[in-house]
């Protein structure tokens, strides 16, 4: 066993970490989330300019290469200064669907697309459903050389902003489809949601939406697990950003209670004070080491179901239990929008309900071992 | 014993229930909701409580109360709790400054005050927080200067409510800087319309609540506003706050926000399309909560029949805990939707899991942080020493 990074990696966080430490600040942040998009556009296009977006897209298709754990390690870069942008969503998850599917040239492009900077938004959760996992409800008919979209996908991430969506629908046959919408085609509506996160998600509305033939990506079974294979990997890239999210609240909260003082003395010399803040480190270490296990186990190409479902589980918890440990060290104090705590609680909050509930998560890893 | 509430209390329970039914406008979600019709809306209400009896019941007859029985207190408690509080910032009035008024006041002070607020048109605020003193409210910094005709206040306070409503506010400041931090402390009733007064927005995390920061620069008071004797303002604010924590009905509301959950997760379907209420991890939590918020009902009326600091601690330590454990339970069933803000037609459950959630959060530190209810538990009733 080896727990150091590599020099190389060593080299992609040092990148990472000087971009946004010098040019992303938490007023940023707060600008970023009052923005048209939702999202830092400069930083989204520093990030390209380093490769972010093809973190883990192939070297054929312009991507930095598949590895997994190099983009665990760039992402809790980006968890760590809370830039909210389409990378876990678009250049992760999108691509990682993408990536499942067997080649094509609609396939083959799409990918080219994401690691050259487009955002491709995931558009898989329908109105009715609860989350990415359930099964596909969107209709979509034949129609000679296109096929026909009717319905409404939700908490669509990005989507205001995205050049492509990546839909998930359902044949009258039954199979699974996943085909790229351009977002400005006829009888697409978005509508922004209002949430409380500071991540950026709208609703979109199929309204008899044609889509040529050539951009169906794939369909049946192979859909499915293509599917599945690409929400597993979102998942796992998820987990590797909150753990940047959760370093930040660490952070914010061990300086607040080394300087704040209470009845003659910081607060964080109380041992109710220092072990809540103790255990944030604990979490982080853990939740961390689990990732980059899980990620060099699929490098490796060893099956990390059960690592990937049940690190984000516990991820889910630990990080919401650090989360509401920092807001109760904080006092009143956490609870002001001046106060940065706030900013990252409300994305973990987000982690916590996306790309894998603590239930189904866990779940899908008790299945995973046969149970 | 006897766990029943007397049928006195049931027969004024549904009576006021069927008051709140008619005058609770369906947009009115509870005391935080961030909305210019609210104000109002309190302060009507609260005149109607009034003109039926309803609004200082709890108080001694000879100061326009009614003079009614604990039991009584807490089933209007209760209920205004579980439908928002909709008495707004007079909950304050009601519950601890006005006894704070007829425990330490003079004549003239229970005279120019009290009858205002039975008749609920007075709104009071209270600023005793400062940058520098929250939990250790001793090392309250802002001055009361004595000078000759009266005193002259400086400082800054945080964390007010409704100070931007409030007609009148009771606050501590410093009169003394020799001796012992909670030596020196006096407490003031103080016109918010005073000179010197500057009242300025705290923005939230749950955005533009109706929370304010006051500074007071070189604003003078006259010796009337002096409630309680000088430099023994520490004594006067402990009887106080005993009474601030008595008064919140945390368990009303989390009653209401179970029975919504109980609701939804008979309806939402998981991914493979079963019931949530049919999955072992949502029914053992709900039966958790519930169980601990029957708890939570029981120290309300324990201490609410005889209040005492240990048990005070006790209850706003579980309420702390079972509000943040129900919010993010919601958020756990409502799944990616609970993130939404209760004005997306997407969201679920009535007001929305985020803001269930959001507004748990300041319970936990609100009226004494739990780490402090449990040193006081630790050392008054346990007699475990005191650190450094």
């Amino acid at each position: 066993m080896d727990f150091n990074l590599s020099d190389k990696q060593v080299e992609l966080q040092s990148a990472v970490r000087d971009l946004f430490s010098h040019r992303f600040t938490t007023d940023n942040m707060r600008d970023a989330e009052q923005s048209a998009d939702g999202f830092a556009r400069d930083m989204w296009e520093a990030s390209v300019g380093l490769g972010l977006s093809g973190m883990i897209i192939a070297d054929e298709f312009g991507g930095r290469g598949t590895a997994l754990l190099d983009a665990c390690v760039l992402l809790e870069e980006v968890g760590r200064v809370g830039a909210t942008l389409p990378l876990v969503t678009g250049a992760g998850l999108s691509a990682a669907i993408l990536q499942a599917a067997p080649a094509g040239t609609h396939r083959d492009r799409c990918l080219s697309d994401i690691a050259a900077g487009k955002i491709m938004a995931p558009a898989l959760i329908d109105a009715e459903a609860r989350n990415e996992w359930d099964s596909v409800q969107l209709p979509l008919t034949d129609d000679g050389d296109e096929v026909v979209l009717s319905g409404k996908k939700v908490m669509v991430p990005f989507a205001t902003s995205a050049d492509e969506l990546l839909v998930s629908a359902v044949s009258p046959t039954g199979d699974t489809t996943i085909c790229v919408v351009d977002p400005s085609a006829g009888g697409v509506t978005l509508t922004p949601h209002h949430s409380g996160t500071g991540v950026p998600v709208a609703s979109v509305e199929f309204d008899a939406v044609r889509v040529a033939k050539d951009r169906v990506i794939v369909q049946g079974q192979d859909a499915l697990a293509a599917l599945h294979k690409g929400l597993h990997i979102g998942s796992l890239l998820a987990t590797a950003e909150a753990v940047g999210l959760s370093e930040a609240i660490k952070a914010i909260t061990t300086q607040y209670v080394a300087k704040r003082e209470a009845f003659g003395q910081p607060i964080g010399a109380f041992q109710a004070v220092a072990h809540p803040c103790a255990d944030m480190h604990i979490n982080a270490e853990t939740i961390r080491l689990l990732t980059y296990q899980a990620a060099w186990m699929v490098d490796n190409d060893k099956d990390a179901t059960e690592e990937i479902a049940s690190t984000k589980a516990l991820a889910n918890e630990l990080f919401e239990r650090a989360a509401n440990d920092a807001f109760c060290v904080h006092g009143a104090e956490g609870f002001a929008e001046a106060c940065d705590l706030q900013l990252f609680m409300r994305r973990v909050r987000s982690f916590c309900q996306t790309m894998g509930e603590t239930h189904e998560s866990l779940e899908r890893a008790a299945q995973s071992i046969g149970l | 014993m006897n766990f029943e509430y007397p049928a006195e209390a049931e027969a004024f329970r549904a009576e006021l229930r069927a008051f709140m039914k008619q005058e609770i406008p369906s947009w009115w979600t509870n005391i935080l909701q961030d909305d210019e019709r609210s104000y109002p809306f309190n302060h009507e209400f609260c005149r109607k409580l009034a003109a039926k009896g309803w609004l200082t019941m709890a108080w001694p007859k000879e100061y326009g109360g009614g003079g009614a029985d604990v039991w009584i207190q807490n089933v209007l408690r209760e209920e205004m709790w579980s439908m928002g509080e909709p008495r707004g910032q007079q909950y304050m009035n009601l519950n601890f400054i006005g006894p704070a008024i007829m425990m330490f006041g003079t004549d003239a002070q229970k005279e120019k005050y009290l009858p205002s607020m039975a008749s609920g048109d007075a709104i009071w605020c209270q600023a005793f927080t400062e940058p520098q003193a929250g939990s250790d409210l001793a090392n309250l910094a802002m001055s009361a200067e004595d000078t000759g005709n009266g005193f002259k206040l400086n400082g800054r306070k945080t964390w007010v409510s409704y100070a931007r409503a409030a007609d009148n506010c009771i606050l501590l400041a410093r009169t003394n800087s020799d001796g012992a931090k909670h030596e020196g402390i006096s407490m003031f009733v103080v016109d918010m319309k005073t000179p010197g007064i500057i009242i300025k927005d705290t923005p939230t995390m749950a955005g533009q609540s109706k929370v304010q920061e006051l500074v007071f620069d070189n604003a003078e008071v006259p010796y009337e506003a002096l409630l309680g004797p000088k430099d023994e303002g520490w004594s006067v604010a402990m009887k106080t706050l005993e009474r601030e924590r008595v008064g919140l009905g945390y368990s009303g509301r989390v009653q209401i926000q179970l029975d919504q959950l109980l609701d939804y997760v008979k309806d939402a379907k998981d991914s493979n399309g079963r019931p949530l209420a049919e999955r072992a991890d949502v029914r053992t939590k709900i039966m958790r909560l519930r169980a601990l918020n029957r708890g939570l009902r029981l120290m309300m009326n324990k201490v609410a029949s005889n209040p005492t600091l240990v048990d005070a601690g006790i209850f706003k330590v579980l309420a702390g805990d079972i509000t943040i454990a129900t919010g993010e339970l919601a958020m756990e069933v409502a799944g990616q939707r609970g993130l939404l803000l209760e004005d997306d037609p997407m969201g679920t459950l009535g007001d929305g899991a985020y803001k269930w959630w959001v507004y748990a959060l300041p319970v936990q530190v609100a009226a004494g942080p739990s780490e402090i209810q449990r040193n006081i538990i630790a050392q008054r009733e346990l007699g475990l020493p005191r650190g450094k």
